[in-house]
């Protein structure tokens, strides 16, 4: 009886370790799954946070670009591709057609540019500028849709805020 | 039975370390979800809080210029509310009174320059309008601004915490 009790104790103190490793290691096992999933969601939300951030920077930067070229236009070919090269759609075609919003050797001191809304491929953009023209100095007030077109976002609509 | 599979052992260490390893990167993701979704939330309510607190800001009438200080001082923080109290208390309130003069502010844009969580710089397109006695009509000047906003340590509200005209 004594012996038989003895053997039993032993098988256990044998088994045991076994079944509690094995359940460790599917423990483990789930909780490194669920972590991954975990990270894997966490992970996309944090790309498309980032892909939003790197959106709305270069839609202002863009816009930034397109006002220097744009008032220096008129008096530099480099300048005049530069903003054709920065601008899309109508906005294109009335730069193509001549119209620029300053005369030559004006010259523009872009102050402050700001995103008041991104979406998808579509973003509005707010800047506040100084631009000199002859003697005279005036706040230029812009505001400007872009658009994303083979990744580069392109000026679509400019007009200057009253 | 464990001592004499080392595998298992080893296998469940490498279990231990991977999901240590993976519970770090979710926690430092995680952060930056919360960071990310609080900064989108704070560009928002920037961007409202500028629309609404700069007329507020600009605002005043010499009829009630004293309670209209008070008004303005109640949306500002940190050390420009303290600035802009003297430049209030000292210029506009007097010359108001003096000149029997108003002013009043439009908002027609807001831009989002950076955003963190506590710190919000926006650019503003506003319109000024102010009356004073002599002036043969108000006089209307097209202005922008950098506005700062910051959260009130009291009560989390989005309070101006600077304005610099451009």
């Amino acid at each position: 009886m004594i012996s038989g009790s003895a053997e039993i104790a032993r098988g256990r103190a044998e088994v045991t370790p076994s079944r509690t490793s094995t359940r460790a290691v599917q423990v483990l096992a789930m909780l490194l799954g669920a972590l991954v999933l975990a990270g894997t969601v966490l992970g996309i939300v944090d790309g498309r946070a980032a892909a939003r951030d790197e959106d709305g920077a270069a839609a202002v930067a863009a816009v930034r670009t397109h006002l220097t070229a744009l008032v220096a236009a008129p008096s530099s070919p480099t300048a005049r591709t530069q903003a054709l090269d920065g601008a899309t759609g109508t906005w294109r075609a009335r730069l193509e057609d001549g119209t620029m919003p300053a005369a030559a050797g004006s010259a523009v001191v872009v102050r402050a540019v700001g995103l008041e809304s991104l979406d998808g491929d579509s973003a509005r953009v707010i800047a506040a500028a100084r631009l000199t023209d002859g003697n005279t100095q005036r706040a230029w007030r812009i505001a400007a849709t872009l658009t994303r077109q083979d990744g580069r976002w392109l000026v679509r609509g400019l007009a200057e805020v009253p | 039975m464990t001592r004499r599979d080392p595998r298992r052992r080893w296998l469940l260490v490498a279990l231990a370390v991977l999901t240590i390893a993976a519970a770090v990167v979710v926690g430092q993701l995680a952060r930056r979800a919360v960071v990310a979704g609080e900064t989108d939330a704070a560009g928002r309510d920037g961007v409202q809080a500028s629309t609404t607190l700069t007329p507020v800001l600009l605002g005043y009438d010499w009829r009630t210029v004293d309670a209209d200080a008070d008004r303005i001082d109640a949306v500002t923080t940190g050390p420009f509310a303290e600035q802009n109290r003297a430049i209030v208390l000292g210029l506009v309130v007097p010359a108001a009174v003096e000149g029997h003069a108003s002013s009043s502010a439009t908002v027609s844009g807001v831009g989002v320059v950076t955003a963190t969580p506590d710190h919000v710089e926006t650019v503003v397109l506003y319109t000024q309008t102010t009356t004073r006695d002599g002036d043969p009509a108000p006089r209307r000047d097209v202005r922008s601004a950098r506005v700062v906003l910051e959260p009130s340590p009291d009560d989390g509200r989005w309070l101006v915490a600077g304005f610099d005209a451009l």
